[in-house]
């Protein structure tokens, strides 16, 4: 079963609950093109788009996945629909585009819908900070074991 | 917002989309049905095989479907440096 592991250490090399709490869970990852859309553009005779790399923070808060959308339209997708979306202001609409995540440190490759949403200026609290540009949300999470350790530090994910 | 000349037209075909094909994914272009599927991805592949990269909708048959929450961003809660 691929899973992943993440103990969150202070500098004496102790478990760090106020780490995990305040940086939470997060992969680098990368974003590309779905591969039906880079099999299409090939036939096509165009360029495959360079994968964006960045952050996704795990948000258990979040139904559908989101990605920063200056991304999305960066690599050429086009939207496949449209969610309403609730805001403290209302209800708003989102654009939603078929996405690849790669996990690259595990090795993992997930296909989702993702919400196009601003980022803008999000980052993580690393030192440091890097740019967040997905919530993985629980249209991935529904793949997913979540363990959330918060005393020793630690969470980890399985499927 | 984008596709709205296929959301519009699914919404004309809505009720008996209802009928036959709830929880599938229908695929629309312009003001025409390709079919349904049984997932997003296979949805997105059809629409694919048939419209290249030009735009289509791929949309969820149900009663109440499109509406999704993510308060962390939406309250602001995310962290953004000072």
């Amino acid at each position: 079963m691929p899973h992943h592991n993440a103990f969150i250490k202070d500098k004496d090399g102790n478990p760090n609950p106020l780490g995990l709490r305040v940086l939470g869970a997060f992969f680098p990852i990368e974003v590309h093109i779905p591969p039906q859309i880079a099999e299409a553009l090939a036939k096509e005779g165009k360029p495959i788009p360079t994968p964006v790399t960045g952050l996704g923070l795990i948000d258990t808060g979040a139904t559908m996945t989101c990605v920063h959308e200056e991304i999305l339209t960066s690599l050429g997708l086009n939207p496949t629909g449209v969610v309403n979306s609730g805001t403290a202001a209302g209800p708003v609409q989102q654009n939603v585009y078929p996405v690849r995540i790669v996990f690259p440190a595990q090795g993992w490759t997930l296909d989702v819908p993702a919400a196009g949403v601003n980022l803008t200026g999000q980052t993580t609290q690393l030192d440091p900070p890097q740019p967040l540009i997905v919530l993985l949300g629980r249209n991935l999470l529904e793949q997913w074991i979540l363990v959330w350790n918060g005393p020793a530090g630690h969470w980890a994910v399985a499927f | 917002m984008a596709l709205e000349r296929e959301r519009e037209y699914y919404e004309s075909l809505k009720e008996d989309l209802l009928r036959h094909h709830e929880g599938q994914f229908a695929v629309i272009h312009a003001d025409q049905l390709l079919g349904t599927y049984t997932t997003f991805d296979e949805a997105l592949a059809a629409g694919v095989r048939a419209y290249g990269t030009q735009p289509f909708l791929i949309q969820e048959v149900a009663e109440k479907a499109g509406e999704i929450q993510h308060p962390a961003l939406t309250v602001g809660m995310l962290y953004a440096p000072p």
